[in-house]
């Protein structure tokens, strides 16, 4: 039995191991990332240095597609299902998102090691889990989580005006923990709470009013 | 103590006045560096494109002239050239290493980031007088990420989609060769871009059907759009188990933003 467990243990490894280095570096042999789901991958310059991920929207959604990688520099492309490319996003950074809406089908996903070295990183396609409009600077809309100790959470903020410019914050009911205040059309949080309960998501507009997309994931 | 310290404050508007001063100074005016323009006039076709590659030493100035005209394209090394940065003036001459009859030589003035001027091409026997102007590039040649373009040659033409991934000089990826029925994804087998010359090889191959292989080795110069190195265009020998054929391709990269269209 151990024997039998060993050897499932090993292909696994082995599995594992033979993605890391480069098993999907094209679209043919893209890994699939499901949707809502987080996850994980490896690029490195030298010898490694894209991954190709696919995933299948049901059907038309606001979504957003983020990497969250660690040191360097690392890129990440958005394409149709004919690979057509429908948005980047290449800053400086290890981190990379990219948002809008979709009408639906199979998408893929290109990330890019730009700079020497290796990166870890996760990847996520999240659809919006809840949207909103802000009716100017004063108005604050707030949403109550449940989150678990020991859990990372993704918490994305979205909007498409170049007018409206929403805040958001992550409370407990006594004191804000973390905000975002970017001035472009994406926010982000990412916590991992030490304590299991509820907590407050508030989105409000520093200025203007229009529709936001709320986003949260969690691995 | 504070005496001094007094004395050494009222120093610094004088430091500063020194120190920005130095910092005011313009650099020196150098050729060095990529450029791409084109010319008029002259022999055989009434405008074409030129790229320069000059490398200054001193006044002397060495590199090599590219001229493109349509798909195809030929590098002419300089065989004299000399740059004289008071006067601003720049005059060098291009002789084609196939025949070593074939002469352009260029006279012009230089600023920062462009220069133009008059010219001559002689075969031996002729003489013809043009035009020129170039603008300054960048050296760098950054070819990650998406092209899109078309390929075409007989009855056949398609669009091109290449997704590059450069290691300094190495290219990997993949290209797509799509016509309105089918969509053929090629794996690039061997990819170089060449950074003094400015040129592209890229060999790529796929398997339309199980019984068919496709061969396509692209060749081509890159060019500069606005001063970057965005878009590349050459021949490409097609091959498969059927049949050979000679293409001509282009591509320009492809850039959106984080917002999904």
């Amino acid at each position: 039995m151990y024997r039998l467990l060993a050897v499932v243990l090993l292909c696994v490894a082995w599995a594992a191991a033979a993605l890391a280095s480069g098993e999907n570096d094209t679209p043919i042999g893209a890994s699939t990332v499901s949707l809502n789901g987080i996850a994980r991958g490896t690029v490195c310059k030298e010898g490694d240095p894209v991954d190709w991920w696919k995933v299948y929207i049901e059907g038309p959604t606001e979504i957003v597609v983020f990497l969250d990688g660690v040191g360097g520099d690392n890129d990440q492309y958005f394409y149709s299902h004919s690979l057509d490319l429908l948005a980047q996003s290449t800053g400086s950074g290890a981190d990379e998102v990219v948002f809008g809406g979709v009408s639906g089908g199979w998408y893929y996903i290109k990330v890019y090691r730009y700079s020497s070295g290796c990166s870890d990183y996760y990847l996520g396609v999240l659809s919006a889990d809840v949207s909103g409009y802000l009716w100017g600077a004063e108005d604050i809309d707030i949403y109550r989580i449940y989150m678990s100790a020991g859990t990372t959470y993704w918490i994305f903020l979205t909007d498409h005006s170049a007018t409206f410019n929403p805040d958001l914050f992550l409370a407990t009911s006594e004191h804000v923990i973390a905000r975002s205040n970017s001035t472009g059309n994406v926010d982000v949080i990412k916590y991992m709470p030490s304590v299991s309960g509820y907590y407050y998501i508030a989105v409000g507009s520093a200025s203007g009013s229009g529709d936001y997309w709320l986003f949260v994931g969690s691995r | 103590m504070r005496r001094w310290m007094g004395v050494s404050l009222s120093l610094l508007p004088l430091l500063f006045l020194l120190y920005g001063c130095t910092l005011l100074q313009e650099r020196p005016l150098t050729v060095n560096g990529y450029w791409q323009g084109g010319i008029q006039g002259g022999a055989e076709e009434a405008s074409r494109s030129v790229q320069l590659h000059l490398l200054q030493n001193g006044t002397d100035v060495t590199g090599w002239v590219k001229f493109i005209s349509g798909y195809s394209f030929s590098i002419w090394p300089i065989t004299s050239g000399t740059f004289d940065p008071e006067a601003r003036t720049l005059s060098i001459e291009a002789t084609n290493p196939e025949d070593q009859g074939e002469v352009y030589s260029f006279v012009g003035t230089v600023s920062r980031y462009s220069m133009s001027g008059e010219g001559t091409y002689t075969d031996g026997d002729r003489e013809e007088g043009f035009t020129w102007s170039v603008q300054r590039g960048e050296g760098y040649a950054d070819l990650n990420g998406p092209w899109e373009g078309e390929i075409s040659g007989g009855d056949f033409e398609a669009d091109l989609q290449f997704d590059l991934a450069q290691t300094v000089k190495r290219l990997e990826g993949w290209i797509n060769v799509k016509t309105e029925s089918t969509m053929v994804v090629l794996t690039i087998s061997s990819g170089e871009v060449d950074q003094e010359k400015k040129l592209v090889t890229i060999i790529a191959r796929g398997t339309p059907s199980p019984a068919k292989e496709e061969s396509y080795t692209f060749t081509g110069t890159l060019l500069l759009i606005n001063g970057e190195w965005k878009r590349m265009l050459g021949t490409c020998h097609f091959s498969s188990n059927e049949t050979e054929e000679d293409l001509i391709w282009s591509a320009t990269k492809v850039s959106k933003g984080q917002e999904i269209e």
